[in-house]
């Protein structure tokens, strides 16, 4: 029955299915194929008439599948590199401090609140980044202008940061 | 005309493919129903409760009914690879992110007050504007080289993940390096 439908749609005639047939993922995708130029998400061959399930160019194994209309990740992404800078920049500057406490180049009396100030940022980083990681399903339902508010608020992190850093750190 | 699925998904025991008798175009919805498809956003079953959001004919787009996000048939890889990218953004941001805050840090206590705080050219090139630029870059490349980042194979993906992260634990490194 397979068999059938694949020669059905590699027949090109009978791209559409004017008669019931037993169709398998790969039957599917060739005949969604047939009739639709798709770029291959990986080297963007057009798959166009794609027999089998492997793109002929870089042959990495396809499949047809339903996503996301809404170009979503980019803005996901850009959120995600602004908290992570801002995680990095406390977290990395904690290490730093510690460090060099134990290597002897910080007077031990003065780098106690420097933890403090640094750890806080630290904290609230790490959480909206883990937020941001788990709520990434939500992040995809948001309307295209909300989605890039969150991106905004994601790097404003960093600039209230800094200035959190500029008063308190001398 | 509206494809139909004759028949309900039929689900074979093990590892053998899901079948389904389908007529008419594949479309989001035809797909959906046939093979039983849920939503890549939530899970939620789409076949059940789909509803078409535009017609079959200009690409059958359907709405999920668990988030509502708009869904269209797409071929895609059969392994995403986008965990060990993202991985591996994190992990150069986070060096990125140290090297940056830090040096605007610096400029910005030298430009409001030159006379208190006046750092020496290598204090600034050397721990943070080097790496810094040199971590920012490599970010970058990373971002726009998605594709050639997920064409390597998992080892060689893991390894720079992993590496990523490395880079960044030596940003603090370096620093203390200078430092000293
Ligand atoms: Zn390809
Ligand atoms: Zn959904």
């Amino acid at each position: 029955m397979a068999t059938d439908a694949t020669s059905m749609v590699t027949a090109g005639a009978a791209q559409r299915f004017p008669q019931p047939v037993e169709a398998d993922r790969a039957t599917a995708l060739q005949a969604y194929l047939a009739d639709h130029d798709h770029a291959c998400p990986l080297c963007g061959y057009n798959l166009r008439g794609l027999r089998g399930m492997r793109c002929p160019e870089c042959d990495f194994a396809l499949q047809l599948q339903l996503a996301i209309v809404e170009r979503w990740r980019a803005a996901w992404i850009a959120g995600l590199v602004g908290l992570a800078m801002t995680l990095g920049a406390n977290l990395l500057g904690l290490t730093a401090l510690l460090g060099a406490v134990l290597l002897g180049l910080r007077s031990s009396s003065d780098w106690a609140v420097e933890v403090l100030i640094l750890g806080g940022p630290a904290a609230v980083a790490g959480t909206c980044l883990a937020l941001h990681l788990k709520w990434a399903t939500t992040f995809v339902t948001l309307s295209t202008v909300k989605r890039w508010l969150v991106v905004a608020a994601c790097w404003s992190l960093p600039m209230v940061n800094f200035l959190w850093i500029m008063m308190l750190l001398r | 005309m509206d494809p139909e699925v004759l028949m309900s998904t039929e689900q074979r025991a093990g590892p053998g493919p899901v079948t389904a008798l389908v007529t008419g175009t594949v479309t989001a919805k035809s797909f959906a129903r046939a093979f039983g498809e849920r939503c890549p956003n939530c899970k939620a079953e789409v076949a059940s409760g789909g509803e078409a959001a535009s017609g079959p004919d200009d690409g059958g787009v359907l709405r999920c009914p668990g988030c509502g996000v708009e869904l269209q048939l797409a071929v895609a890889l059969e392994e995403p690879r986008i965990g060990l990218w993202v991985a591996s953004v994190v992990g150069l941001a986070l060096g990125a992110g140290f090297d940056v805050l830090a040096l605007a840090f610096i400029l910005a206590r030298w430009l409001l007050d030159p006379e208190a705080f006046r750092p020496t050219a290598r204090e600034i090139w050397m721990p943070f504007a080097v790496p810094g630029a040199l971590m920012c870059s490599i970010l970058g490349l990373l971002i726009l080289r998605q594709r050639w980042f997920r064409e390597r194979n998992l080892g060689t993906r893991l390894a720079m993940a992993a590496f990523s992260f490395v880079l960044s634990g030596l940003t603090a490194g370096w620093f203390l390096w200078c430092k000293q």
